[in-house]
């Protein structure tokens, strides 16, 4: 059926023209009236098509410069396609990035009209949703203080609350989640599940492949502007590694005449419960770390890897010296590192890969964020870490 | 239908908003604000009142000369203000441009409107002058509204042009003021078109500033002030009546036709 469509792209491609030299005076202009100036092609997006169903949780990965947030822009409207259609059926929510349009010199309480304006409602809108939007953002002694006043943390969760109040059929959001705390996070995907079982269609453009997992039904893979594939989440985030580790490879092709003679991390994955890597694990459930690496020189190395919350708490950390398993002085090393409980509760996380000399004072490598993965769990526990314990009554 | 209704609707509400942020920042901090927003013109009217009823005495042939003088820079600074605020709406705009879709005509629309609602400040204050020079209003004073909005067609005409050229043009404001101080001087402000030799007189009455101007003196100050039809046979009277709504429907068209691609080139 026609109607279950809601967003269908055909044959659509963006090409910026980039100016060689800038004109952008009226002098320029009449200076240089008979010599046009050159213009070099850049093919952002080229002969992109895909259909996303109503209701569905479509999520788009890929590298950055890869054409992600110029599709999203087109979709908004905001550009316009050099070739191809682009046919939106129902309300679109006008919002690529969150908070557009605060003004830092008004009060929380303008600033939630105007942004509100900006979004499609109007004063009566807003104003009827005025104490959920402040109540949702935590910001309710705040109404009336001039927003360059408030934290980057506070002006997500305001901007975040006002935007999931545009009644729009569709959603596009582009990398909201890469800021705000731990806490507001959870929130802000406790909203996704609420618009997804609403039957919202949502198109979400992150790098958070752990979110991206969890949420989307199908994702897009899109590399130097062209579609790769729409695949099933995890067949998709296996695409994706493929095609930033084939990016990678060549610089590993010959380390001795790169110069990088110091040992280094070549790949990553977490594995649960599956054959393939994986980015979500369930709390109580085993799960493997992969580190492959490199070592021209075969010097002595400490291999370490740590856990780390997305808002930066540090959860555990443990390496080859300290767990007396020093890896074998061979060109390349593969290991694992298996932890039999994850006992870690529902979040975002990452992992921390370094290769350090023998003591840590050395460090050859630091991989911050070298994989991301989410834990999710059945049960409503909260807090960092999951503790066995017993409750026992003593009346 | 209801598809055009609703986007209708929206660009109401979006242009309500950005026109009251604007008024907000242009005078927060201010205790006094709105007083502020008469400073400037009235400044420029204490000056020029000064310089030419005391040192060049232009202004002792004129009856109500300081009447003649404050309503002629009121309508002025509106034309000045408006045109040259609304030049640079669009690129100060240009994170909510880059970021979110919505009419971009909202724009210069709304930046007009928080200068119209200056005018309607400053146009307060010439009419309590008008009471306390003892003049009195005449029954013919309603009529001053369909000037005002001849004036608004014509800032807006321009204000459209000039916000679309600037997002290519940068260097259109040193040109777009020195033009403005080049027609301070070519239009009846400080001076009333009665003074003007015929032959030139004749040419500059043809501009719809001039005519605005020498039309609402008229109305306001005294009916013996001359205007256009005085100088210039009929069809040719026409034409600084027709320059306004000309020069809207080619700033709208010139607007709607860049402003697609204004994402792009910001």
């Amino acid at each position: 059926m026609a109607a279950e469509v809601a967003v269908a792209v055909n044959g659509l491609t963006k090409v910026f023209k980039i100016p060689l030299e800038q004109r952008t005076r009226l002098r320029d202009h009449v200076v240089h009236l008979f010599r046009s100036p050159g213009h070099r092609r850049l093919e952002a997006l080229k002969d992109v098509s895909l259909e996303i169903r109503r209701g569905e949780f479509f999520g788009i990965i890929g590298r950055n410069g890869s054409g992600k947030s110029t599709l999203l822009k087109i979709l908004a409207g905001i550009y316009q396609p050099t070739q191809g259609k682009v046919k939106i059926s129902g309300r679109l929510s006008p919002f690529i990035e969150l908070g557009v349009g605060f003004n830092p010199e008004l009060t929380a309480r303008d600033n939630i009209f105007l942004n509100g304006a900006i979004l499609g409602l109007d004063r009566k809108q807003v104003a009827t949703q005025f104490d959920e939007i402040l109540g949702f953002a935590e910001l309710e002694d705040f109404v009336d203080q001039k927003l360059k006043n408030f934290s980057s943390g506070m002006l997500v969760r305001l901007a975040f609350s006002v935007a999931i109040r545009a009644h729009a059929e569709i959603l596009l959001i582009d990398e909201v989640l890469a800021v705000g705390d731990f806490e507001f996070q959870q929130k802000c995907f406790n909203v996704f599940r609420q618009l997804k079982a609403e039957g919202r269609t949502i198109i979400f453009v992150s790098h958070d492949l752990s979110a991206i997992s969890e949420f989307s039904n199908r994702v897009m893979v899109i590399d130097h502007g062209v579609v790769r594939g729409v695949y099933p989440p995890d067949e998709a985030i296996g695409e994706y590694h493929r095609l930033v580790e084939a990016r990678i490879e060549p610089s590993f092709a010959s380390p001795a005449q790169s110069g990088a003679e110091v040992p280094s991390v070549r790949a990553v994955g977490m594995f649960s419960n599956g054959a393939g890597p994986t980015h979500l694990v369930h709390r109580g459930n085993a799960a493997t770390v992969r580190v492959s690496m490199v070592n021209p020189r075969r010097v002595p190395v400490n291999v370490g890897v740590a856990i780390y919350r997305s808002d930066g708490l540090y959860c555990f950390g443990t390496n080859t010296f300290i767990s007396e398993t020093p890896p074998p002085p061979e060109e390349q090393v593969e290991f694992e590192v298996h932890f039999s409980d994850v006992d870690l509760l529902r979040g975002s996380y990452y992992l921390l890969v370094g290769i350090f000399g023998e003591k840590v004072a050395t460090v050859y490598e630091m991989k911050e964020r070298a994989y991301e993965f989410r834990v999710d769990q059945n049960d409503d526990y909260e807090g960092a870490v999951f503790l066995p314990h017993t409750w026992r009554i003593r009346s | 239908m209801l598809d055009l209704n609703t986007s209708l609707h929206r660009t109401r509400t979006l242009v309500r908003e950005l026109a009251i942020t604007d008024f907000k920042l242009k005078y927060q901090g201010l205790a006094l604000g709105y007083l502020w927003s008469l400073a400037k013109p009235l400044m420029l009217f204490t000056v020029l009142y000064f310089v030419f009823t005391r040192l060049i005495r232009l202004g002792d042939s004129v009856q109500n000369y300081a009447l003649y003088l404050l309503l002629g820079v009121v309508l002025w600074s509106y034309f000045f203000e408006s045109t040259t605020v609304a030049m640079m709406s669009v690129v100060e705009r240009r994170d909510l441009i880059r970021k979110v879709y919505f009419p971009r005509i909202v724009i210069p629309i709304a930046t007009s409107i928080t200068s119209l609602i200056t005018l309607g400040l400053n146009l307060l204050v010439v009419f309590v002058f008008v009471a306390v020079t003892g003049i009195g209003f005449r029954i013919t004073l309603p009529l001053l509204i369909l000037l005002l909005v001849e004036l608004y067609v014509l800032s807006l005409g321009f204000s459209l042009l000039l916000a679309a050229l600037y997002v290519k043009f940068r260097d259109l404001r040193p040109i777009w003021e020195v033009g403005l101080q080049l027609l301070f001087y070519a239009t009846p402000i400080i001076y009333p078109l009665t003074i003007v030799p015929k032959r030139f007189a004749g040419l500059m009455a043809l501009s719809p500033i001039a005519q605005i101007i020498e039309d609402s003196r008229k109305l306001l100050v005294s009916p013996h002030a001359l205007s256009t039809v005085d100088y210039v046979q009929w069809p040719l009277a026409l034409i600084p009546y027709i320059i306004p709504p000309a020069v809207l429907v080619l700033g709208y068209w010139y607007f709607e036709s860049t402003a697609a691609q204004f994402a792009e080139e910001l």
